[in-house]
């Protein structure tokens, strides 16, 4: 009995004649075939699809899955405009070019010995890149601002909120706390034609 | 068809514009048959819309790709179900979308709404009218016309984007829509309390349960969001802090604060001004959420919908904010509390706070949301505000919201005394210090996770103590059994029963948050018959085997799919399958980018959740990325639950809204004078 492997590759070549007679799905750009004519990344020629939807994908990088690079690629902004980081866009929008060429640039300076926060300004100083690069900005000069403010306006607000709740109760200790505030009923009265207007409509309902 | 839209939709600007114009000017005031004209002039905008709906429709089922719109986002072979989701698939679809929803809540508004209130209805009227008009002028005036006809006829249309073609995305837009639109609804109470200087709790009766519809409608439509880019977009997570995802949160958030501050103005007759400032604010953020999505000023993934008509929400953003403030300004006299706060322990100070939280994190989004445009006035430079950013400032505020969702209902109203305070808060206390000191016996050490497990554990025990004791009390004075006594419980006190129901959706939510901290992913790349093992957080290991690549074709695509055996410690669970999909017209011609399905595995504990990410060199070696997401289900069941208590909070019926006598003392307006000429 053939091993699970060796009955998918018959299958595979079984079935490729009709694959290639039959309709195909079409790759996004023609110039892109997802077809290469060799194998390479320890697949055999026998493994060959005829046309697998989508751009071939790559053999995986011995850093691919390292922490210390996926926790760069966490911090850099991918290029693309997705919106995405680095890490998350590569192993996420399998159309992206832009992610996959800074994770082998990420790559190739963990391997030349870099540390991160010299990976990370390498990528702020590219002229096209900028602060931009990154997730978040870094927590200093005007950015700080971004980090503090709503902490601080929250903050602020919740010791005012206090420290005007407390004056209230103890300016509020003395009166009848049900009894409406002068003001406030003063200003609820209704002119005399709304009077008026309330008695005829009383009378009607009272009729 | 497209020559009957295209008057409706002219019938209906016309028409909304006269009724706002005799509704806001004023000149129904003398004349009471024009109320009567303003408020049909509802009904007959909703009628002209509604025609034109049809008309959009009819042009999209018959594949009239002339029309410029039908060509866009449909296509022949197109299922019948996204050929209905093909009509807000597109800004001016979308448009037309709003248009029509707005004017069927505005005429729902007229017919609903109690004769007791019919003072206001005019006023509403205008400004949903008002509203209406804008869209529709929009579509008229900002090349946005969804009837818009070709030089030439293509023989089929360019198709439903992919990542669109999920049934999430049936689903999400229109409820978020819903969401949005029907803030108009409220905030047009609000204003026409404002402009008939009728500010007693008379428009918070009339537009609660608006209120609650809009919040209901926002919060399935943000988690709709959170699953569709979940199972659609292959990232593994729910919510990623896009502008576009930010704007409905904005708006959820502020309503949140106004559901729970309103419940002061109507038991103590305070927050007044605030309640109004709050529904203002929200409308403005409906809009402001509008525009980010339709502008493309801030960047984001939501980039389908963009083009220059943001500006027109940014004008209307401009003008509705000066116009509503300025005429809160004139009535900011009549808006004085009735009574005055008595304790800063009371459920009254508790709820303030909760609003501070609610609308301190609603400043932090909107903040990180604009920071950098800011950052780029000031500096000249362009940063990214991403969830680093997001998750250092509003993890924090999170937790303190979720402290004062277990604080709130334990303190009583008025003056909380030390004695009630001890009774109420031992049980949640417990629980909470309970549940902390399980998860540190199971190794569990993350700041975060612990704190907000354990106030989730606070919270559980706050409602679960407020069920028993509602519970045990019906059972002594009526001799109900358990579950009758829990059934009449909730019937006769929905609200409160209700609001404690949605307080266990949201923990929920929490908790389902908490769980993604603790997500594992890595990458791999499979020959037929190897394996690859995962281990979960739970410490159980899933073993995967790669089964193979294969092709086949449908309707609209063609398809390659990876499948995976998938064993759970060495059980054998079935088989997990993975696909790219390539979408084509009736002519075989690709339209769109090849898109990703993932595979998905759920259970109560994990998600096992796996994307193909291709073949190496067209081999039949497969490429995945694999996760472990824990408790994701829980954001679902989070969502079920809170849509539970929402209609138990907002069900018609039950015991009538009684109007305590402090407040007919102290009510602006009528009470007053009123009693003194029946005494």
């Amino acid at each position: 009995m053939p091993s699970r492997r060796e009955f998918v590759r018959r299958a595979t070549l079984a079935l490729l004649p009709m694959t290639l007679t039959g309709r195909t799905a079409h790759a996004q750009d023609p110039s892109r075939s997802p077809v290469q004519p060799t194998s390479k990344g320890g697949a055999t020629q026998a493994d060959t699809l005829a046309l697998p939807v989508g751009r071939a994908s790559a053999p995986l990088g011995p850093l691919d899955n390292d922490p210390g690079v996926i926790a760069i690629e966490r911090r850099l902004r991918c290029t693309c405009g997705c919106t995405l980081d680095v890490y998350t866009c590569r192993t996420t929008d399998f159309s992206c070019t832009y992610s996959p060429a800074m994770h082998r640039e990420v790559v190739a300076q963990v391997q030349r010995g870099a540390t991160p926060e010299q990976i990370i300004q390498w990528f702020v100083a590219q002229p096209e890149n900028g602060e931009k690069v990154l997730m978040a900005p870094a927590a200093r000069g005007f950015n700080l601002m971004g980090y503090l403010v709503p902490g601080l306006t929250v903050a602020g607000f919740g010791v005012a909120l206090a420290a005007w709740l407390t004056r209230r109760r103890s300016t509020a200790d003395g009166p009848d706390l049900l009894v409406p505030s002068q003001a406030g009923a003063e200003r609820a009265s209704p002119g005399a034609a709304e009077l008026e207007r309330l008695r005829r409509a009383l009378d009607d309902v009272e009729s | 068809m497209t020559l009957l839209g295209t008057f409706a939709l002219w019938a209906a600007l016309l028409l909304a514009c006269w009724s706002a114009a005799i509704a806001l000017l004023g000149p129904w005031q003398r004349r009471p048959s024009l109320a009567v004209a303003v408020t049909r002039g509802a009904y007959a905008v909703c009628g002209a819309l509604l025609v034109a709906t049809a008309a959009l429709w009819q042009g999209i089922f018959a594949h009239d790709f002339n029309i410029e719109y039908v060509w866009a986002y449909t296509s022949r072979n197109l299922p019948t179900y996204y050929l209905v989701a093909g009509f807000w698939a597109g800004q001016k679809g979308s448009l037309l979308f709003w248009a029509v929803i707005l004017s069927i809540f505005g005429a729902l508004a007229q017919a609903l709404t109690s004769s007791r209130h019919k003072h206001l209805l005019p006023y509403v009227a205008g400004v949903t009218n008002l509203v209406v008009a804008f869209f529709v002028a929009v579509m008229l005036f900002g090349h946005a016309n969804p009837f818009e006809r070709m030089a030439f006829t293509p023989a089929d249309g360019r198709g439903l984007n992919p990542q669109l073609q999920n049934p999430g995305m049936v689903m999400h837009p229109p409820m978020l829509y819903l969401g949005y639109i029907s803030i108009t609804i409220p905030f047009a109470f609000a204003i026409a309390a404002l402009m008939a200087r009728r500010l007693d709790t008379g428009w918070i009766i009339a537009m609660r349960k608006w209120a609650l519809a809009s919040w209901l409608f926002l919060s399935i439509g943000i988690t709709l969001g959170m699953w569709w880019a979940y199972v659609e977009l292959g990232w593994g997570g729910v919510w990623a802090w896009d502008p576009v995802e930010n704007a409905p949160l904005l708006a959820w958030l502020t309503l949140t604060a106004f559901l729970h501050s309103v419940m002061i103005q109507e038991k103590r007759g305070m927050l007044k001004r605030w309640n109004v400032s709050l529904m203002i604010g929200t409308f403005l953020l409906s809009i402001f959420g509008t525009f980010i999505t339709r502008s493309g000023v801030i960047a984001s993934v939501h980039s389908f919908t963009q083009s220059d008509i943001g500006y027109f929400f940014l004008a209307l953003l401009f003008v509705s904010a000066v116009l509503s403030f300025t005429l809160l300004y004139t009535r900011w006299p009549m808006l004085e509390a009735e009574v005055q706060l008595e304790s800063l322990l009371s459920r009254e100070s508790a709820f303030l706070f909760n609003n501070l939280a609610l609308v301190g994190i609603a400043f932090s989004v909107l903040w990180g949301t604009l920071f950098p445009i800011l950052s780029e006035a000031v500096k000249g430079t362009k940063i990214t505000v991403g969830p680093p950013f997001f998750d250092r400032v509003n993890v924090p505020l999170g937790l303190f919201l979720l402290l004062l969702t277990g604080i709130g209902p334990l303190i009583a109203w008025r003056k909380a005394s030390a004695a009630n305070l001890r009774r109420q808060f031992i049980v949640p206390l417990l629980s909470g210090a309970v549940s902390a000191a399980a998860l540190v016996a199971v190794g569990l050490r993350d700041f975060y996770p612990l704190v907000a497990l354990s106030l989730a554990g606070f919270v559980l025990g706050t409602v679960a103590q407020e069920f028993y004791r509602g519970i045990r009390a019906r059972m002594s004075l009526h001799g109900e059994h358990m579950l009758l006594a829990l059934a009449h419980l909730i019937a006769r006190n929905r609200r409160r029963y209700g609001g404690y129901i949605v307080h266990v959706g949201i923990v929920i939510y929490f908790v389902a948050f908490t769980g993604l901290a603790f997500k594992v992913k890595h990458e791999t790349v499979l020959l037929p018959g190897a394996v690859d093992t995962i281990r979960s957080p739970f410490g159980h290991t899933y073993t995967l085997t790669h089964l193979g690549v294969s092709q086949y074709t449908r309707l609209n695509r063609h398809v390659s799919v990876a499948t995976l055996e998938v064993r759970l410690d060495g059980e054998r669970l079935g088989t997990i399958t993975s696909e790219k999909r390539q979408y084509v017209d009736s002519f075989d011609q690709p339209t769109f980018e090849p898109a990703t399905e993932i595979g998905l595995r759920s259970t109560l504990r994990e998600d096992l959740y796996v994307v193909y990410a291709g073949s190496p060199d067209g081999t039949e070696a497969a490429r995945y990325t694999i996760m472990i997401n824990p408790l994701v289900t829980w954001f679902w069941i989070g969502c079920g639950v809170l849509t539970i208590g929402g209609l138990i909070t907002m069900w018609p019926g039950g015991p009538q809204l009684r109007t305590p006598r402090r407040r007919v003392v102290a009510q602006a307006g009528y009470a007053v004078p009123l009693a003194g000429v029946t005494e």
